[in-house]
């Protein structure tokens, strides 16, 4: 048995591998482990399913706003309107710091918004904030 | 929000917000700082780099050109900070890696801009790979190039807005 951050199962979704990189070191550094990446928004929908038929779902999945193929907002209104994944954490990561973009994205279900840049201190935050309501939630 | 601006001047003000977006980008992503040099304004848009990052700028009234160009030794060690791997040609990461912060610096330039009363609207960028290639933008008006120095190399930041009539249509 890992530790909770070692067994959390962990998406990211981005059409840029460098964003994907970045998250990607960041969370190991942080000491996760259990991290998978998508291209797109089909290609994580298909992953999320697959995921979720075999018994090991994704306990959290940061997505891209703007992507081929399906955007994150499509991903995440697809996600919430779908019971198995309805309270599965979503982070949206995108380069809009709109208001607009950040309200649309909240009402459409997603637990934090971060924006990029993304730093390892911004990161942590939203984590450890998801991680603490999710415990909050079980206890 | 402060009043709606329609235009903004190549000057001061336009150099303070890419410095901005490129310290926030090349800080949170690879704990560099960047040095901003004295910008210059050209008569005409011509950059010389290995590769380029260019998105469209749009906001109500004025359409531009944003364009982040680095040699390649430059761009090299800058994503081999964030690969942990060494890089001698531009691939398809590279490739990947100039669009995308490309477009990040010009999504913090634009938030910055946005809130003070611009309109500037999202953009997809394009990379243009070459050895010392040069970009021209066409009905161009004049280009800002504001040049960084890093640790790790020197890159430049250019911003051209074209002259469009916009006048005789209103």
């Amino acid at each position: 048995l890992g530790s909770p951050k070692q067994n959390l199962k962990i998406l990211l979704v981005d059409d840029f591998e460098m964003v994907r990189m970045m998250l990607r070191n960041t969370l190991i550094d942080l000491g996760f482990s259990d991290i998978h990446e998508a291209e797109d928004g089909r290609a994580a929908l298909t992953m999320i399913k697959t995921a979720e038929i075999n018994g090991t779902p994704f306990k959290m999945v940061f997505c891209d706003w703007s992507m081929p193929e399906m955007t994150g907002i499509e991903v995440l209104e697809y996600m919430r309107s779908q019971p198995k994944f309805k309270t599965v954490p979503f982070v949206m990561v995108t380069a809009e710091a709109e208001q607009d973009c950040v309200v649309r994205a909240i009402r459409a279900g997603a637990n934090e918004y971060l924006i990029k840049p993304i730093s390892a201190e911004s990161l942590q935050k939203k984590i450890t904030k998801i991680l603490g309501k999710e415990t909050a939630k079980a206890a | 929000m402060g009043e709606k601006r329609l235009s903004i001047e190549l000057g001061e003000r336009l150099a303070k917000e890419i410095d901005c977006g490129v310290h926030a980008t090349f800080g949170n992503m690879f704990g560099l700082k960047p040095s901003m040099q004295p910008f210059q304004v050209q008569k005409e848009c011509s950059v010389q780099g290995d590769i380029s990052g260019i998105l469209s700028l749009m906001q109500e009234k004025s359409e531009g050109t944003f364009i982040v160009s680095f040699p390649k030794e430059t761009i090299f060690k800058v994503l081999e900070k964030m690969y942990r791997k060494p890089f001698s040609s531009i691939d398809q990461s590279v490739k990947s890696g100039v669009g995308e912060l490309t477009n990040i610096i010009y999504g913090v330039m634009k938030a910055n801009l946005n809130k003070d009363g611009f309109s500037f609207k999202m953009a997809v960028p394009n990379v243009v790979v070459g050895e010392n290639h040069t970009i021209i933008t066409i009905n161009s008006g004049s280009t800002m190039v504001v040049p960084f120095t890093t640790d790790l190399g020197n890159f430049s930041v250019l911003i051209t807005f074209h002259q469009i009539a916009y006048q005789q249509a209103a």
